[in-house]
């Protein structure tokens, strides 16, 4: 079942001078439901826009053009206050920066139980056994006593354990993990990943993984798509994409992986600026495939790996 | 240190009825401004008060009407400067344009022209003060507003499905709240300053009321042959407005670190 069908989704920001910036440039993808998608770029290529999309959570001043369809509804034909009733109860999300996602006034327990009285018309007790439920679950001991701490009482991995039990307290049908493991040493990222992937296969939850660490996708994701500068260039099962990269970006970005070498490979120029992009591909200036016909966006095309790339030699 | 002082002045306000030697209007011919003695250490004025007692009691009064009306500019001008920081866009212009005028014309003259629609009285200076704060609380409400409205876990809250009532006022409303009760105290101590002013020109406690302002104004006729008179309550003031200074501070290193407040 398709869970997320986006199409075309384009995001601009006004800027305080009333320029625009195009931070996502028609971006296409599906999500199948139990299904994880990672979403790898740099800094700035228009992940974290993509998910704040999907949120309805966009800064006031953005302008969304597209479709995006979750549960087979038209995201944007919802009024704020549906949307708010997706948000945390079928969709759910952890921000970036995880360690400061709990608010320090309240216990990290609390804000939990939060998020199901947000959702399910249940009392306060209620709420606070379901979460303190959730919370064990998740791998928090002793919970019960727990549950008053505040945040930063809690050790860094306890604290996103508690953020994805937030996370996950009303069984969302969609998870969105943006950068979820960034801050996090290794081997509590390997926890954080395990959990996140048995919370999965439990609820047949579908998973956005936004992440700039390919070692991550790697791992946990079923295909992968590649950003770059708003631009969807490559989306592929993940075995494939790392074993044959087909768009010159993406075959830069895995170039650039550290390995047995003794000399990093760079990829000569910078990211455009958003505010005034290339006309069709915007990888083209950089690219070392450019031609002519760069200058229209070329579609992403293909079946199962698809590439958007005239270069590259795609089936019609 | 400020709040040390503080806690004295206000337990001497509290209990002024107690403290005072005298009655603040007992008037006595025999004593017409004599210097500070064992039985009137602050002296007596020009109709043979004790300086001391009135002194008390003109504090107290100062005080309720610094706090009273740094309150009730709390109490407007927070939930104006939280909703417009918060939502921003166009309900932010409604709310905070009209307060951007009142914030332009000038503090004295805006007190005075609403003495002269109200009449005087310490109740009207009270309203005048609070009007006059109430675009300065909102100002900094709305700014520490909007540093916290983008703060990780508000986003988070958001994204949990909390309701927009509900994030702004049981997530940014205490978050924010440090650089406003920072501002709120530096206010009382200028409350102090503003309610002896128009005191002095005669625009807000009547007398026989002991009132700071109006003290000033009696010592002040009487100057070159009993210093006591005006000194004791130009102190008061003095202390009091140097003890929420420096509450103030200390608060502003502890809440507003980044220095929000104005």
């Amino acid at each position: 079942m398709t869970l997320l069908e986006l199409e075309d989704v384009r995001v601009d920001y006004t800027r305080g001078d009333g320029s625009s910036v195009s931070a996502v440039a028609g971006v296409s993808l599906t999500l199948e439901a139990g299904e994880t998608l990672g979403l790898v770029g740099e800094s700035g290529c228009g992940k974290s826009t993509l998910a704040a999309a999907v949120m309805g959570l966009l800064p006031t001043g953005a302008v969304t053009g597209g479709s995006a369809r979750f549960d087979g509804r038209e995201l944007g034909a919802l009024t704020a206050e549906q949307r708010r009733q997706l948000r945390g109860d079928r969709m759910a999300m952890i921000v970036q920066e995880p360690q400061s996602a709990l608010d320090a006034s309240y216990s990290a327990g609390s804000q939990v139980a939060e998020t199901i009285r947000a959702h399910r018309d249940v009392s306060r007790a209620a709420a606070k056994a379901r979460a303190i439920e959730l919370l064990e679950e998740i791998g928090i001991p002793a919970a019960a006593e727990r549950y008053g701490d505040p945040p930063h009482r809690l050790s860094g991995g306890m604290r996103q354990r508690a953020v994805i039990a937030a996370a996950l307290a009303n069984d969302p049908a969609l998870l969105i993990a943006d950068e979820p493991t960034t801050a996090l040493d290794v081997t509590i990222q390997a926890q954080v990943l395990r959990l996140l992937a048995e919370a999965r296969e439990r609820h047949g939850m579908g998973m956005l993984l936004i992440t700039h660490d390919l070692g991550v996708v790697a791992q946990v994701c079923d295909r992968v798509g590649v950003l770059y500068a708003g631009q969807l260039v490559e989306l592929a099962p993940a075995r494939e994409l790392f074993a044959a990269p087909r768009h010159p970006y993406t075959r830069a970005l895995l170039a650039a992986l550290p390995g047995p070498r003794d000399t990093l490979p760079t990829l000569p120029g910078r990211v455009p600026d958003l505010g005034d992009p290339p006309q069709g591909c915007r990888f083209a200036p950089r690219c070392p495939l450019a031609m002519p016909k760069c200058s229209v966006a070329p579609a992403l095309e293909g079946t199962g790996h698809q590439t958007a790339c005239w270069a590259v030699e795609r089936p019609s | 240190m400020g709040a040390a002082i503080l806690l004295v002045l206000v337990i001497v306000a509290l209990a002024a009825p107690l403290l005072a030697p005298h009655g603040p209007e007992e008037i006595d011919a025999t004593r017409v401004l004599a210097g500070p003695s064992a039985a009137h250490p602050f002296g007596s004025d020009a109709l043979g008060r004790d300086v001391l007692s009135r002194v008390l009691f003109a504090f107290r009064a100062s005080l309720g009407v610094a706090v009273g009306s740094v309150l009730l500019s709390l109490l407007a001008g927070v939930p104006i400067g939280l909703v417009a920081g918060f939502r921003g866009g166009r309900i932010d212009g409604l709310l905070m344009r009209p307060l951007d005028l009142l914030l332009a014309l000038p503090a004295l003259l805006l007190a005075i022209s609403l003495i002269a629609i109200l009449g005087e009285g310490s109740l009207v200076v009270l309203v005048a003060i609070a009007i006059i704060y109430l675009p300065i609380i909102a100002r900094v409400m709305r700014a520490s507003a909007l540093v916290v409205r983008e703060r990780p876990y508000v986003t988070a809250s958001r994204s949990r499905g909390v309701t927009g009532r509900r994030v702004m006022t049981r997530h940014v409303l205490p978050n924010a709240a440090g650089p406003v009760l920072v501002q709120a105290t530096v206010l009382m101590g200028f409350a102090i300053q503003v309610e002896a002013a128009l005191s002095f020109l005669g625009l807000g406690a009547q007398p026989p009321t002991p009132s700071l302002g109006l003290m000033l104004l009696d010592g002040y006729q009487v100057l070159r042959q009993a210093w006591w008179v005006d000194v004791f309550p130009g102190l008061a003031i003095a202390i009091t407005v140097v003890a929420f200074m420096l509450l103030g501070d200390g608060l502003r290193r502890r809440y507003d670190p980044a220095g929000v407040a104005e």
